[in-house]
């Protein structure tokens, strides 16, 4: 999956793709807009092909299979332990506002960021004795 | 085959049949917005884009041959585009992408005519304000790494399948798998409450476009006002940095409203 990022600002979290693939361009207009009565309509050649909607995703034993598999490809790692909720709650008591970097900095303390840096270390030493033996999977770039 | 598909069930708009031309409609503007015309813009095939007035209101259409081959990008591309430069310049309530009318005359009394009431006031309420659309998706392996240590069963399940050969152990992957989703699932739903009311108070109205999902916490439809949106980009941009370990937010627009049109009420 490559994620175009135009026009990143500041710290560059938030991504601001222009919407110029076709995907993200069915994704904002399909069933969008002011319907207008099939009655009167006239039919254009292939138009009525692109109100097909392929973006259904079932809960299925293979969806459960892809999950179970991602779990246990990690490399585990101590995680900060603090649910969303606080996250933000500690962003909003702070009043951070895009300049205030020290409550910025205490968001990622308390995220544990120390951690995921260890872990990068133990990455790198774990990974070349995982031989990945057979099982060649075409990851998506990570 | 392409021929003959101006089908005799346009009984409509009688006079037109036979004929292989029509209007692509994209939008509806206030008339008042098209004074300058729209020089430049080009829809569908490369055509100038016209305005069909009436009264207060005006359509944006292109002519259209009915027999041309079917081509699904450029046509979408082209009447994105379209909407997002007439929402630059003014209010559009975009029109399903795919209308065709048979004429200048059908834009009027089929759209415009009897919907101008509608239009008027849903255009004054949309008057400075765009659309911008908001997705947070999980960064899954930091969400699995925390399901992992906080979800006991979970932990047994992982360890037990971890090194087992690919063959072996299929009942407990599975479970492991509908732990793992169902969790997700549940965790997806109250996060995205959490930055709901994070990001709620930065427009003025907003539409939940998908439900939150094991691998989506959030895709919503903000309306905002143009004075507002360098604030909205910066919280966000806050907001995205306090969470970024475990969630991934992407922000696209300025866009024309078209999640918003569909709430004025004319389905």
């Amino acid at each position: 999956m490559t994620v175009q990022t135009q026009r990143r600002s500041g710290g560059g979290y938030l991504e601001r793709p222009a919407p110029s693939g076709l995907a993200d361009v069915i994704d904002i207009i399909l069933d969008k807009g002011i319907v207008i009565d099939a009655y009167v309509r006239v039919s254009l050649v292939g138009i009525e092909l692109l109100t097909i909607d392929a973006r259904i995703v079932i809960a299925s034993v293979d969806t459960y299979l892809r999950f179970a598999e991602a779990t246990n490809r990690l490399d585990l790692y101590e995680h900060g332990g603090k649910d969303l909720g606080e996250m933000v709650h500690d962003l909003q008591e702070t009043g951070a506002s895009g300049k205030t970097q020290g409550a910025v900095e205490g968001v990622k303390r308390a995220l544990g960021r120390g951690h995921s840096d260890d872990d990068d270390e133990e990455d790198r030493e774990r990974r070349p004795a995982k031989k990945a033996s057979s099982r060649r999977r075409s990851e998506s770039s990570r | 085959m392409s021929a003959g598909h101006v089908t005799d069930d346009t009984t409509r708009s009688e006079v037109e049949v036979g004929t292989d031309r029509a209007l692509f409609v994209y939008g509806v503007v206030r008339a008042a917005d098209t004074r300058g015309g729209a020089p430049e813009l080009t829809g569908l095939d490369g055509a100038p884009v016209g305005f069909v007035v009436d009264g207060p209101l005006a359509a944006a259409v292109t002519p259209v041959s009915l027999d041309r081959p079917p081509g699904r990008r450029a046509e979408l591309l082209a009447y994105q585009s379209v909407l997002d430069v007439l929402a630059e310049a003014g209010p559009v309530a975009p029109v399903r992408f795919g209308s065709v009318l048979a004429d200048g005359q059908s834009v009027v009394e089929e759209l415009l005519g009897p919907r101008q009431e509608g239009f008027v006031a849903f255009l004054d309420q949309l008057d400075g304000k765009r659309q911008y659309n908001l997705r947070a998706t999980y960064v899954e392996e930091a969400v699995l790494a925390d399901l992992v240590a906080t979800e006991p069963e979970i932990r047994q399940l992982r360890d037990y399948t971890k090194d087992l050969p690919e063959h072996a152990g299929y009942g407990e992957r599975a479970r492991l798998g509908e732990l793992v989703y169902h969790a997700m699932q549940d965790r997806s739903s109250f996060d995205a409450d959490v930055l709901l009311d994070a990001v709620v108070p930065l427009a003025v109205a907003h539409l939940v476009r998908t439900p939150p999902s094991a691998t989506q916490v959030l895709d919503v439809a903000l309306l905002v006002e143009e004075a507002r949106a360098e604030a909205l980009v910066a919280a966000l941009e806050d907001l995205a940095e306090a969470v970024h370990e475990r969630i991934r937010m992407r922000l696209v627009g300025p866009l024309a409203a078209y999640d918003f049109v569909g709430e004025a009420g004319w389905g």
